[in-house]
């Protein structure tokens, strides 16, 4: 393969066969003396007396380089070359027109109409062999290029095979949950991630490289890996997205950063998580998208700026209804132009959100709108939208692995078992370090690390995340969960849950974690003790279980449910789940 | 490398040589067995030229005569009919200027011209 082209490369001999040229003249004479000339050079030749000919010709022969004379009865030489070019595509085949003519206008002609160079008549030898080889020159050039764009080409779309599988093979695609992504080369600077959380919400990233093609896909991989790992053992989103930046920071080099929409779709269905770091507006809308109801702005850095960005205070949290949708949109939509140069714009996406009928997806309805707009003008930046509905259908569906079920627990069932063993640790967190450590995450890796626990682990993981957040949001920072119920609660709830956590100073959570293995079954035992006041535990439970209806509380009756028992001591600062499952 | 004095002086041809030896000589050795086909090949479409320059001036045809002197100049050029070529140059060059206006004094002299070159050509066949 690289002998071939580097033929070019040695200087080339007359004695060398060098191919096929045309000559297209009328007089003859031209055509005797050019045709020795050429032949002279090792040239075989084919001639031609008129344009109409030399295009026949040229279909006929497919010749590797072409003289042509300018003035010719029935075609001359200008439109000749027109359509010779046109018929040439991607293939160089230089054209040099023949010319006595002095006049610059007529030059300026043969260039402009595809015309490669000159060659001016009485022919002159070594003018001629110099033109020739200038000529080779390009044309080798031409074909190495051809060549390479083509290899290029190819690996390309391996490489991008391979990628996306990498990239996106890996996402959870809930059938509701609506995507388009339209690169604008091979490669996507955009790039959609989608995980389960062990406790069932649907984390949503769309990213948004800078620049397109492959330098901008390269940071995809990385992103995914440490999005489809962190959620899956259940860090929060600002988690995440610290964790997203840190490496991208480490990663990318300097100019090079990525832009995100986090969205996070709660399994408790009472709210969703957002994040905006140097993207468009997160739309949040109802079904039709008719009526937009919250526009969540972008207050974050984009990721891979700075080494440690904290995204904690970029988050919001609002209640949604059933129904409800977070739009996901790339700038390429709004920065997609016409033909005219025009671009869509924002207005123009919100006048379709309004016209919304809710006969298709607000995707779909998007994307033809602005494929009637753009028609064939080139596209500039990669398109992405991406439709998140707020519904249980998009949350991860696990089987119910618990045994709530007592009555078949096997009277001696662990006495004689070998692998019988036990575990505990305890883990006391205290003042500040509250508000800078999730340590749910890392007590369930603990566990499973130790336990190696594969099924029961999402249920221990709700569990805890449940009594964890529990004794923080009410126990120490004496937060009421009835303030979610009012209009805007979500708001004011999670404002004020952040400003309570930066003034925290002293205060404690101890989290116990007794844990005993079976070859099939076992048991956990969790007890979650905190500093503050504790609360009428008795009197609580008693409420939520008649009022489903409130949001507050609606977390505790799960877990309660998952739990072969739930119980709350002392003055209610303290409780402590039992989980057992059992596999045979 | 004389084309300027040749230019100048195409209203008294028959002072110089109709064809310049060394430009033929030159083309002789490049062609070597084609040499007699581009002598047929010029005398050929030289005498139609000349035959056919008449009948498009009387038929007014000025896009049909710079055409006929268009070729004539190159063709000439090949045999180093270089008097010749300069010649029907001029009458190009005329024709684009000024149109038919007067090309009968010029299309005479190449007429005559021509025939001088033709009579030397054949003796190197």
């Amino acid at each position: 393969m690289q002998a071939t082209q580097s033929a070019s490369a040695t200087p080339s001999t007359d004695e060398q066969p060098k191919g096929l040229a045309l000559i297209v003249d009328d007089e003859l004479s031209n055509r005797i003396v050019l045709n020795a000339l050429l032949k002279k050079m090792n040239y075989t030749i084919v001639q031609a007396e008129n344009g109409a000919q030399a295009i026949e010709r040229y279909k006929e022969t497919q010749p590797d380089i072409i003289f042509m004379d300018i003035m010719m009865p029935v075609m001359d030489g200008f439109d000749s070359t027109v359509q010779i070019k046109a018929l040439c595509g991607n293939t160089f085949v230089p054209i040099i027109f023949l010319t006595a003519m002095t006049d610059e206008k007529a030059l300026a002609r043969c260039v402009e109409v595809g015309g490669d160079d000159f060659l001016t008549k009485p022919f002159n030898h070594t003018v001629l062999k110099s033109k020739i080889r200038a000529m080779e020159r390009i044309r080798d050039l031409h074909r190495e290029v051809k060549t390479l764009l083509d290899q290029r080409e190819h690996e390309e779309e391996i490489a991008e095979k391979v990628f996306s599988g990498a990239v996106m093979a890996g996402n959870v695609m809930p059938e509701k949950l609506k995507a388009l992504m339209r690169p604008a080369a091979v490669f996507s600077g955009d790039v959609l991630l989608t995980a389960y959380a062990p406790n069932g919400d649907l984390n949503v990233l769309l990213g948004d490289f800078t620049g397109h093609g492959l330098s901008a896909a390269l940071g995809a991989l990385p992103v995914s890996e440490t999005f489809r790992a962190m959620t899956i053992k259940g860090f929060s989103v600002d988690q995440i997205l610290n964790e997203i930046n840190r490496k991208l920071h480490t990663l990318l080099p300097t100019g090079m950063f990525m832009a995100a929409q986090f969205v996070r779709i709660n399994h408790t269905m009472d709210s969703m998580t957002l994040c905006c770091c140097g993207m468009p507006d997160i739309l949040i809308t109802n079904i039709t998208g008719t009526e937009i109801k919250h526009r969540i702005p972008s207050t974050g850095l984009p990721l891979g700026i700075i080494p440690d960005a904290d995204y904690l205070h970029s988050m919001s949290s609002i209640s949604a209804d059933l129904e409800d949708r977070a739009l996901l949109v790339s700038d390429g939509v709004t920065e997609a132009r016409s033909p005219d140069g025009e671009y869509f714009g924002q207005e123009r996406l919100e006048n379709i959100l309004a016209k919304g009928n809710g006969k298709e997806s607000i995707v779909n309805s998007i994307a033809n709108t602005l494929e009637r707009f753009c028609l064939d003008a080139p596209q500039d930046d990669d398109i992405s939208l991406v439709e998140v509905p707020f519904l249980p259908d998009v949350l991860a569906v696990f089987e119910d692995q618990h045994s709530s079920g007592t009555e078949e627990k096997k009277g001696a069932k662990n006495s004689d078992d070998s692998q019988n063993n036990s575990l505990k640790f305890v883990v006391t967190l205290e003042g500040p370090r509250l508000l800078r450590i999730d340590p749910v995450p890392l007590l369930i890796n603990q566990i499973q690390e130790l336990e190696g626990l594969k099924e029961q682990r999402r249920i221990i993981f709700t569990i805890l995340s449940e009594l964890y957040i529990n004794a923080l949001d009410h126990g120490i920072l004496n937060l009421n969960s009835t303030l979610k119920a009012k209009p805007g609660g979500f708001t004011t709830y999670f404002t004020e849950r952040e400003k309570r956590l930066k003034e925290l100073s002293d205060g404690y959570i101890t989290i116990s974690i007794y844990s005993r293995l079976y070859s099939s079954s076992g048991e956990v035992i969790i007890q979650v003790k905190d500093s503050g006041p504790g609360f009428d535990y008795a009197n609580y439970i008693a409420n939520i279980q008649s009022d489903l209806s409130t949001p507050s509380g609606r977390g505790l009756l799960l877990t309660k449910e998952l739990c072969e028992s739930l119980t709350y001591s002392n003055s209610g600062n303290q409780v402590e789940a039992i989980y057992t499952w059992d596999n045979n | 490398m004389d084309s300027q004095h040749h230019t100048k002086s195409h209203s008294s041809p028959k002072a110089t040589d109709p064809i310049d030896h060394s430009k033929l000589n030159a083309m002789r050795e490049l062609l070597g067995d084609d040499f007699e086909s581009l002598i047929h090949a010029f005398l050929s479409s030289g005498t139609s030229i000349v035959a056919s320059l008449p009948i498009a001036i009387e038929n007014q045809d000025a896009i049909e005569v710079e055409r006929l002197t268009h070729s004539l100049k190159s063709a000439s050029a090949n045999v180093g009919a270089t008097a010749l070529s300069n010649m029907a140059n001029d009458a190009e060059n005329r024709i684009r200027d000024c149109g038919l206006n007067k090309i009968e004094s010029i299309t005479s002299c190449i007429k005559l011209e021509f025939e001088q070159v033709q009579i030397e050509l054949k003796k190197q066949l």
